[in-house]
C-alpha cells in the first residue's frame, strides 16, 4: 500500500464527530470509525464510512493506564464488525486544544498492548485517530506490522477542509504570474491548486471552456476523458480550428467519413487548450468512453471531479466513484425544450449540481434514467436497427455553456480555498437565462436504501477497493 | 458474463420453471435471452410465442426494453389497432420489421419503457411478466 497515508471523511460524518467529542465540555470522548480503503499511485486513502460512538461511562470508561479508554466490549463488538465487512477499524478520542494534536505517551504504550491483537482479529488494518479542534493525527497499523501516520485528513463538503497534526509550514511565494489571485486566496491556496488532481469527463462545449478557466487558475494535473472528435457543427462552440473538423476534406465529395476519422480528438484539442493556457500543467487525455476501465480507473486518483457529458452510463459512473471514493464532484448541463411542433423555445435551464458524498446523489435525485441506460448500453448496431423514432441532436449554445463552466469553477476554487459560506445553501443552482434568474433548487435528501449513497450495507458509499464500480466486462 | 446479469438469469429460471431459457452473453458483459412457450393471449394468434430481450452489462441500473417476439404472431382482438402494417394492425407499443439482436431473429418489438421503476425490485423477470401481462390485457 502506497504511501502517504491519508483520511476522507465526509462532512455529515464529520460534524457528527465533532458534535460528539466537542460537546462544550472540555473533556475526552470517544468513538470508533469503519472505513473503505483505497490505493493508488498517489497513495493510500482511507474513507471513513460508519461512525459509532462510544456512550460515556458504559463505552467509554476511566482507564488505570491513562485518562480514559474504550472498553473491551466496544472494542470487540465493533471490530468484528469492521472484520465481517473488510472494514478499516479506528479508534477515536479527543484532546484539548486547537490545530496541533498527537497521541500522548499512554496512548501509544496502548496502541502497542492492543492493536497486534486486533490486527489478529480483522486481518485489515487498524488504527487510532486523536482530534483537536482543526488537528488531526492518526497511526495506523498494517498487516505487515509496519506503522503508518495519517499525512492528512479531507472533509468533503461544502468546502473542502483541509487537517494536520501541527499546522503546516509557510508555503513557497507563489509564481509571480498568479499575483492577482494570490491577493485573493493566497499562497498556500496556489500551491494547493497546484497539487491537485482534477478530473473532467467530456471534452465538448461545457467541458472545454471549463479546462481553459482551471488551467489558467493553476490546477496542477488535469485529466481529460472524451471519446469524439470535433465535428463542424462543434465549431461555433470549441476554441478549434476549421482544420480540427477537417473542413477541407469535407468539401471533396465522399470523402465524410474519412475527414471524420481525421478529425482532432477533443482530448487533444483539450491538451491544446490546457497548455496554451498553462505551459507547466500537467495534462492526462484518454480519448475513450469514461465506462471503459481504463478511463474510469484513472478517475479515482483525482481530487475532484467535474462531469461536463451528458450521456446517462457517464452519470452512473460518476456518481459510484463520487460515493464510493469520496470524491467530491459538480454536474454540469443546460437543457433547452423545444416545442415540438413550431420549434419554438419554451424553456433553457443551466444546471450546476454539487455531488458530494450523501449531498446531491445522482441516483436519488431522479437524474440516471433506467431507459436511457438500456439504450446507451445496447450495441450501436442493435440501438440503430431497432430504433423508430430519429434522435434529434440537443441544442447547445456557447453561451449557457459557459455560464455552466464559470460557476463550476468558481465553485471549485471557492471549496478548496474553504471559502464557501456554512450557511450557503447546498442545492443546485439553476440559471434560467430566458427570466435573468439564478435559483438554488432543492434536490432530494439521500435515500438510506440507495445502492450509491445510502447507508444501507450494500451501499458501495466510501467501500474503496472492496466493491467493483459498475463497468462493462473486457 | 457479470454477476448481475447471471443472477438476473437464474431469476429467470426459477420464476418460469416450465420454460426454456436461451442465452447468449453479448460483449460487454450482458446477455440476450430468448424464454419459449410464452402465452400472451387469446388476443393474438398464435397466442403462444417466443419473448426475446437483452440484459445488458449495467444490470441492475437499467430497465430491460425493448422486448422482441416472433414475427407470425397476428392481432386478432377487438381493440384499437393504430399501427398499421399489411402483415396485421398492431396495438400501440408493438411494431414490425424488427430483429431481435444476439440470435438475429426476424420480429415484432414490444417497447414499453418503465422510466420510474426501482432498480432494487424491478428485476428482468418482473418486466417480463409485465410485459406479459401487457399483451394480455389488448
Amino acid at each position: 500500500m502506497n504511501e502517504p497515508w491519508t483520511l476522507t471523511l465526509d462532512e455529515p460524518l464529520y460534524r457528527q464527530l465533532m458534535g460528539h467529542l466537542f460537546p462544550g465540555d472540555s473533556d475526552e470522548h470517544g468513538a470508533v470509525i469503519s472505513a473503505g480503503i483505497v490505493s493508488t499511485k498517489r497513495g493510500t486513502r482511507l474513507l471513513g464510512r460508519e461512525l459509532f460512538t462510544a456512550q460515556d461511562g458504559v463505552d467509554f470508561v476511566p482507564s488505570r493506564r491513562g485518562y480514559r479508554m474504550l472498553t473491551a466490549a466496544f472494542v470487540n463488538e465493533k471490530i468484528r464488525h469492521c472484520r465481517d465487512e473488510h472494514l478499516t477499524y479506528l479508534a477515536i478520542h479527543n484532546h484539548g486544544g486547537r490545530y496541533e494534536v498527537g497521541f500522548s505517551d499512554p496512548d501509544n504504550s496502548s496502541h502497542e498492548r492492543g492493536y497486534p491483537a486486533l490486527l489478529d482479529i480483522s486481518g485489515r488494518p487498524v488504527g487510532a485517530l486523536v482530534l483537536a479542534e482543526n488537528a488531526l493525527a492518526g497511526d495506523i497499523w498494517t498487516p505487515d506490522r509496519a506503522r503508518r501516520v495519517i499525512r492528512e485528513t479531507v472533509v468533503v463538503g461544502r468546502n473542502i477542509v483541509r487537517l494536520y497534526p501541527t499546522p503546516l509550514s509557510l508555503p513557497a511565494k507563489a509564481d509571480p504570474t498568479y499575483d492577482r489571485q494570490v491577493r485573493w486566496f493566497g499562497d498556500r491556496g496556489q500551491a494547493l491548486l497546484g497539487a491537485l488532481k482534477v478530473g473532467v469527463i467530456g471534452a465538448g462545449g461545457v467541458g472545454l471552456p471549463l479546462v481553459t478557466m482551471l488551467a489558467r487558475i493553476g490546477v496542477g494535473t488535469l485529466l481529460v476523458i472524451d471519446p469524439d472528435r470535433v465535428d463542424p457543427t462543434n465549431l461555433p462552440r470549441l476554441d478549434a480550428w476549421r482544420i480540427d473538423a477537417m473542413m477541407p476534406l469535407r468539401r471533396v465529395p465522399g470523402l465524410a467519413s474519412l475527414a471524420n476519422r481525421l478529425s482532432t480528438p477533443k482530448v487533444r484539442l483539450a491538451r491544446r487548450i490546457a497548455k496554451r493556457a498553462n505551459p507547466k500543467i500537467s495534462f492526462i487525455g484518454i480519448g475513450e468512453n469514461v465506462i471503459e476501465p481504463t478511463a474510469a480507473m484513472e478517475l479515482i486518483e483525482c481530487d475532484f471531479l467535474f462531469l461536463a457529458a451528458d450521456s446517462h452510463q457517464a452519470r452512473m459512473i460518476f456518481n459510484a466513484i463520487t460515493h464510493q471514493f469520496l470524491i467530491p464532484g459538480i454536474q454540469m448541463g443546460t437543457r433547452i425544450d423545444t416545442e415540438k411542433e413550431s420549434g419554438a423555445v419554451t424553456d433553457i435551464r443551466t444546471n450546476v449540481r454539487l455531488v458530494l458524498p450523501r449531498l446531491g446523489c445522482l441516483r436519488c435525485n431522479g437524474l440516471i434514467s433506467p431507459s436511457r441506460l438500456q439504450d446507451e448500453a445496447r450495441s450501436r448496431a442493435d440501438h440503430e436497427r431497432n430504433r423508430y423514432v430519429d434522435e434529434v441532436p440537443a441544442p447547445s449554445v456557447i453561451t449557457f455553456n459557459t455560464t455552466a463552466a464559470a460557476q463550476a469553477a468558481t465553485d471549485f476554487m471557492l471549496m478548496f480555498g474553504e471559502l464557501v459560506d456554512d450557511r450557503a445553501p447546498i442545492d443546485y443552482l439553476r440559471f434560467r437565462p430566458r427570466d435573468r434568474k439564478v435559483e438554488p433548487v432543492v434536490g432530494s435528501t439521500g435515500r438510506a436504501d440507495c445502492p450509491d449513497c445510502g447507508t444501507a450495507t450494500r451501499s458501495r458509499r466510501a467501500q474503496g477497493d472492496l466493491v467493483e464500480l459498475p463497468l462493462p466486462e473486457r | 458474463m457479470k454477476e448481475a446479469v447471471e443472477k438476473a438469469i437464474t431469476d429467470l429460471r426459477e420464476g418460469l420453471p416450465d420454460r426454456e431459457v436461451r442465452v447468449k452473453p453479448d460483449s460487454d458483459g450482458g446477455a440476450y435471452v430468448i424464454v419459449d412457450g410464452v402465452d400472451i393471449g387469446d388476443c393474438f394468434a398464435p397466442a403462444v410465442t417466443w419473448i426475446g430481450f437483452q440484459i445488458t452489462w449495467a444490470c441492475p441500473d437499467p430497465d430491460v426494453y425493448p422486448h422482441f417476439i416472433d414475427p407470425g404472431v397476428r392481432y386478432v382482438g377487438q381493440g384499437a389497432a393504430p399501427n398499421g402494417h399489411p402483415d396485421g394492425n398492431l396495438p400501440t407499443a408493438m411494431s414490425r420489421g424488427h430483429v431481435m439482436p444476439g440470435f438475429d431473429l426476424p420480429a415484432i418489438q414490444v417497447s414499453r419503457r418503465s422510466n420510474h421503476r426501482n432498480a432494487e425490485t424491478d428485476s428482468p423477470l418482473c418486466k417480463l411478466l409485465r410485459i406479459i401481462d401487457f399483451l394480455k390485457s389488448r
